[in-house]
């Protein structure tokens, strides 16, 4: 295993996701879930997820089988 | 400049489910709305935390109107994060599919880490954020030219982390 990896201009332009494409996929993202922007609610989000097992289990648990 | 920190789907779920980590997340997502941080992550990491949530209510942990809930206010929160500037999406470049393979055999990482940690590298960010055992245990004994790897499971780098960021 290195020890140091070392910065490589790679051979393309960085660039980022523009914010009207990633609001088009977004808005697609409620459509498919047949969910509101006025059901948004962090608090609540919080509360619901809180009593659910661990979302980073069940993450790691989907890269496995990917892997 | 100011300090990019990277998102891996590990850290940012974190600002929706409480979790070891999320009180940090909390002031790193506050700090980039202020303008103070930028926040990069791939595109990708949209798909994966999605899946999670299904895969929640596939095992009837959530019911509909919960994933509705939990996925307008992820949609919510990433858009006007990303309005604000503070947040911002790496796409999928075949090229960095293609670069960030390299990284698989060199670190015997499997190919959506490599994914990960090869655009937090190219997209210049001064850390990693991510919560995996596998992978920190994989990638942490080699030094990254400006960038670090900061184990979200780890208090000593959560603790640096903000000492750094002084938030």
């Amino acid at each position: 295993m290195p020890e140091l990896i070392k910065k490589e201009r790679p051979n393309i332009k960085l660039e980022f996701v523009s914010s009207d494409q990633l609001i088009k996929e977004l808005s697609e993202l409620l459509k498919d879930f047949g969910a509101d922007p006025s059901q948004a609610d962090l608090k609540k989000t919080r509360q619901i997820l809180s009593r659910v097992s661990s979302l980073n289990e069940e993450l790691m648990s989907l890269r496995d089988e990917d892997e | 400049m100011k300090k990019r920190l990277y998102f891996d789907t590990s850290a940012l779920i974190k600002e929706f489910a409480p979790e070891v980590g999320s009180d940090l997340i909390d002031k790193v997502t506050t700090g980039a709305r202020e303008g103070k941080f930028q926040i990069v992550s791939s595109i990708w990491t949209i798909n994966e935390a999605i899946s999670v949530i299904d895969r929640k209510f596939q095992r009837k942990e959530l019911t509909v109107v919960e994933v509705q809930t939990i996925i307008a206010t992820f949609s919510e929160r990433i858009k006007d994060s990303n309005e604000s500037a503070g947040f911002l999406f790496a796409p999928m470049h075949p090229l960095i599919i293609a670069d960030s393979r390299v990284w698989i055999r060199l670190f015997h990482i499997p190919p959506i880490d490599a994914m990960h940690l090869y655009t937090s590298f190219i997209y210049d960010c001064d850390y990693f954020l991510i919560h995996d055992d596998k992978v920190v245990k994989r990638v942490k004994s080699s030094t990254f030219e400006n960038m670090e790897i900061i184990d979200m499971g780890n208090e000593n780098d959560r603790e640096s982390l903000e000492s750094h960021l002084q938030v």
